[in-house]
């Protein structure tokens, strides 16, 4: 008993000492974890390497299994490659900040990975960089939205885009057509409403962060992207008139039931899915990434998708984002294993390709990507991609709040929106705060960089 | 002596391999971790010394005071409505012969079910579009059918609770008809000779019989309110527009999706020293009221 | 005489009612339960479109791919071990430090229970950080004996004040007679207040069960080896954030539930009888 007990104390000793080490300094336990790597090398253990991913269901997992996990094995076939799912972000969160994790994390995209740069939990790939020419892989406006405080941490997975969906057998059913721009679309919900089908399909009981697809694409659409780009880049305010009014015209939309029934909060992103293919709702603000949902739950369904109508001084906008950031931990036991990993990712383009056209992946944000290479796939989603990329050229390019928005201010307006729409704050002080975020980021020079 | 020495000994051989294992897992990490509530700290990496400054911005933070309230809400809904309808139902049950395990092990079940299944369903029934509503309308109880159970911030918390109670009422009474089931049967017909009515039986055999296990549910209903997280973040996590945001939720939002761990290790500090508190606050009353559970 | 007919009828009249009232408390806890079976038969669209009534057709396979797409038998095991492990170290150290701090006298008796009621209010966030840096040292990360050690320590203190609640409704006089017999206090625990307690024990050892299976956050992060996983953590392959299979979810939830219930059910009946034959009425 006595041993037991002194082993015990000796045992909580360690642990209280150990997470004050931890605590204290980031660089103790990076130091701690590069011994570990001496020892490893030294074994004749096959090399192993896991990469996170996001939940997916089974039949998505299948087909990653097919477009990512397989190549990759025979790409690499004297190392171990794992790739583990994380339901939420606390796991993940958990075993990086103890010391542990994933060598390849894949990460919710910019503004979350900049969360793990500042606690120096992934590592700087300048260096990876240039060994790989990466620069001139990627389209200037993703890449250049991986940095953080001038230093490359993550590159973009995905390249994707807010749309207006269409369900086109009620439109047709009704005589309704497809507006060009904003009055056409006001007076087209009126008549929806009547009807007694719901203008546009929006529910985020389940993940109330769903409203950043809303607020990203009223102020890019209709408040302007140059207004949004001034006050990122401090030459504007974010409460600047043009994005105020766009917010109004938000939660005016809501508040008259255009925008999810005014129940959007009892409503779950699921819902909102099978409310809008079910023709209980004729559209439905969604990203790129919705339509293969669709494609795969409701095949049937007769959709299409287009830009927000336009509005008359600012013309058709596309509110880009990049999906996600594969960054490196900082406590990968073998880095330059990983860079190569995520090297062979971005140039296998055929699997890149025969993934889009078989999976409905999203496409990587990548200079050589090539619609021609697309041809025969699903028309609607090639329909899509081709949207994405004329808006590239065309330079109709707006701001998902993901991507190019400062950390803190995202997660400000995505706990906040509902309240705007519930009229418990006013759209004045929720801008003022948003602002406040974005002199916080601009003094301490993490403000992401918007093309 | 020796003899006696050994009997002083013999209650801390039993207590202390509990002792050891908790505070080697739980305690001992979770005090280094509350260390960190000085910190500006987003909870993986380096960690910047900044005193009490969290704990002031807790006593300026309008959220915790609102989600306090929340807690506090979910208290008075949880000392009473379970307690009662538990007690109530393991009387009953208690005078049963032969359903009694059929109801016992019927009003249990909900409690073995994973917060994260019942949770999904009882959001499906509290659905406008196709929940519950849809039987109100039916029965033509127009008000009740247009009620947004989860989505109407006045609401919201009481629809939570409702669906928690439901889940843990159970667990309440079957606590409640073990106890019943101990109390000594001489007393019962004792009180019969004597010529007790069944209620009279009830307030002088039954709840003494039973008061030790009637302040442990007290207390622990009294820590749990502060505590409870998981049917509040499954249902509603903290919305509409924090209309249901509660201690627990908003620790967790603060340590993992603001990444403000210190300030969340702070919020943690005070949350066990509001259930501390209340722990001995209950303990003082219990023992001033007779109900001490020692 | 006639007096005592009516109160015969009075109290048939209440008994009804009181039967009525037990009955809708029944379906109250019972049909959500029956819902998440029932959507197990159902086709995914139908579960997302209507979540909530009888299926419009049945389907029947999706008991069979979510059990190997699932991986449970595996899994099964691996909670099963785990659970069982679990119970034996809790019920032990438990049972000891209960009885101690029911029935024995000592010094630090009120420091000990204060101190496993203020345990309650530490959340596991707090701790899993430390917990898994720790492990990750000693290499306990990705071993069952890490779920082992984390979830016993995590039930200890709840279940120490249950089974103290219920230990000290047992008269104190039995022991003292069987130590004037010349047992010592282990002996007296083991001969007398065990059996009395029994199913007492078999309580504390459905609720550590179910809360082991049931638990879904530490099993995640602490185990990365498909096959070491727990059912908790199987349950993930079927609720992607996006399009995920409805249907797959419910019958996954039915998978994982049933265990539980059936398990619940049989000890139920072990439980009653140690209730009723038990001489704590003695």
């Amino acid at each position: 008993m006595k041993m037991k007990r002194i082993l015990a104390l000796c045992l909580a000793g360690v642990m209280v000492f150990s997470m004050a080490a931890c605590g204290n300094s980031g660089g103790d336990s990076s130091s701690a974890s590069g011994k570990d790597t001496s020892k490893e090398s030294g074994s004749k253990d096959r090399e192993k390497l896991i990469i996170s991913c996001y939940l997916a269901d089974d039949s998505q997992v299948a087909v990653r299994e097919k477009y990512i996990d397989e190549p990759l094995k025979a790409a690499f076939p004297d190392v171990d490659i794992e790739i583990k799912m994380y339901s939420d972000r606390q796991s993940l969160q958990v075993e990086v900040a103890g010391g542990g994790g994933p060598d390849i994390l894949d990460l919710d995209g910019p503004t979350d990975v900049a969360e793990f740069a500042k606690a120096e939990r992934v590592l700087d790939l300048g260096e990876f960089a240039e060994k790989y020419g990466w620069k001139d892989m990627f389209f200037d406006w993703a890449y250049n939205s991986c940095f953080y405080n001038d230093k490359l941490y993550s590159l973009p997975t995905s390249f994707e885009g807010m749309v207006l969906y269409y369900n086109m057998d009620v439109m047709k059913e009704n005589g309704w057509e497809k507006p060009t721009n904003q009055e056409e679309l006001v007076e087209l919900m009126k008549k929806i409403q009547e009807k007694e089908i719901i203008p546009i399909s929006f529910g985020n009981s389940n993940y109330q962060g769903a409203v950043d697809w809303l607020y990203s694409t009223f102020t890019s659409c209709y408040g302007g992207p140059e207004a949004v780009k001034a006050a990122m880049e401090g030459n504007g305010k974010f409460t600047d008139p043009a994005i105020k009014d766009s917010m109004q015209l938000m939660v005016d939309w809501w508040q008259e039931g255009w925008l999810g029934d005014k129940a959007s909060q009892s409503i779950t992103n699921e819902d909102m899915m099978a409310f809008f293919a079910e023709g209980r709702s004729a559209m439905m603000i969604n990203g790129t990434w919705a339509s293969n949902q669709l494609l795969a739950t409701y095949p049937d369904c007769n959709w299409d998708s287009e830009m927000m109508p336009q509005k008359e001084d600012i013309g058709e906008i596309l509110p880009f984002a990049t999906g996600g950031g594969y960054a490196i931990n900082a406590n990968s036991k073998n880095p330059e294993l990983a860079a190569e990993v995520l090297n062979y990712l971005f140039t296998s383009l055929d699997r890149h390709y025969q993934s889009i056209n078989e999976a409905g992946y999203q496409p990587y944000p990548l200079k050589a990507f090539d619609l021609a290479e697309l041809e025969g796939m699903d028309e609607k989603l090639l329909d899509q991609y081709k949207l994405l990329m004329s808006a590239q050229e065309n330079k109709q390019i707006g701001y998902c709040s993901w991507t190019f928005y400062p950390s803190e201010m995202r997660v400000y307006m995505n706990e906040n929106t509902d309240a705007l729409f519930l009229d418990s704050l006013t759209v004045d002080d929720y801008l003022t705060q948003a602002q406040a975020y974005i002199d916080t980021a601009i003094a301490d020079n993490t403000i992401p960089v918007l093309p | 002596m020796n003899s006696f020495k050994k009997r002083h000994i013999v209650p801390y051989l039993f207590i202390i391999p509990a002792f050891i294992i908790h505070v080697c897992i739980v305690t001992g990490p979770a005090l280094s971790t509350l260390v960190m509530s000085l910190f500006d700290w987003n909870g993986m990496g380096n960690a910047k010394f900044i005193g009490f400054k969290n704990f002031t911005e807790i006593f300026k933070d309008p959220l915790v005071k609102l989600s306090v309230v929340h807690n506090i809400q979910w208290l008075l809904i949880f000392i009473t409505i379970p307690l009662i309808l538990g007690f109530v139902v393991a009387i009953i049950v208690s005078r049963l012969r032969r359903s009694q395990m059929f109801f016992r092990t019927i009003y249990f079940i909900p409690y073995v079910i994973s917060a994260a299944v019942a949770g999904k369903i009882w959001t499906a029934y509290m659905n406008p579009y196709y929940g519950l509503n849809q039987v109100f309308a039916q029965l033509g109880f127009e008000n009740l059918s247009e009620v947004l159970w989860l989505g109407n911030p006045k609401i919201a918390l009481y629809a939570v609770a409702f669906v928690d109670n439901w889940h843990w009422w159970g667990f309440i009474m079957v606590l409640f008809l073990g106890a019943l089931q101990q109390v000594d049967t001489t007393l019962y017909e004792a009180a019969r000779v004597d010529g007790a009515t069944r209620f009279q039986e009830l307030i002088h055999v039954s709840i003494p019989g039973i008061k030790q296990t009637i302040a442990f549910v007290l207390i622990m209903t009294i820590m749990w309110s502060f505590l409870t997280f998981d049917y509040v973040y499954i249902m509603t996590n903290g919305g509409p527009a924090n209309a249901t945001e509660i201690m627990s939720t908003y620790i967790y939002k603060n340590a993992f999706v603001k990444y403000r761990a210190g300030y969340a290790n702070a919020l943690c500090v005070i949350q066990s020293g509001i259930c501390v508190l209340l722990y001995f606050l209950q303990k003082y009353i219990s023992k001033k009221g007779g109900m001490d559970d020692e | 005489m006639n007096n005592g007919v009516k109160n015969n009828v009075k109290d048939k009249i209440s008994s009804f009612f009181k039967m009525v009232f037990l009955i809708l408390m029944g379906i109250f806890a019972l049909v959500p339960l029956l819902q998440v079976l029932i959507n197990a038969f159902r086709t995914d669209r139908e579960n997302k479109t209507m979540p909530l009534g009888l299926p419009k057709e049945w389907v029947f396979n999706n008991f069979t791919e979510t059990w190997e797409i699932g991986g449970y038998a595996t899994a099964y095991f691996n909670s099963l071990l785990t659970a069982f492990i679990v119970i034996i170290i809790v019920l032990t150290v438990v049972g000891l430090g209960a009885y101690a701090i029911s029935k024995l006298e000592f010094k630090l008796r009120g420091f000990f229970t204060a101190y496993f009621f203020v345990a309650i209010s530490l959340p596991g966030f707090l701790y899993i950080v430390p917990d898994y840096f720790v492990m990750n040292k000693l290499g306990l990360v990705d071993t069952r004996w890490s779920l082992i050690i984390v979830y016993t320590a995590m039930q200890i203190p709840f279940n120490m004040l249950l089974l103290r609640t219920f230990l000290a409704g047992i008269p104190r006089e039995l022991e003292e007679a069987a130590k004037i017999d010349g047992c010592n206090e282990l002996n007296s625990l083991l001969k007398i207040t065990l059996p009395i307690a029994k199913p007492m024990f078999l309580t504390i050892a459905i609720l550590v069960f179910v809360n082991v299976w049931n638990e879904f956050l530490w099993s995640n992060t602490f185990i990365t080896t498909e096959s070491l996983k727990l059912v908790a953590t199987r349950f993930v392959k079927f609720t992607g954030e996006y399009g995920s299979n409805m249907a797959r979810i419910y019958t996954a939830s039915v998978i994982t539930i049933a265990p539980v219930i059936i398990l619940y059910l049989f000890f139920s009946r072990k439980f009653i009888e140690g209730m009723t034959s038990g001489s704590v009425k003695g």
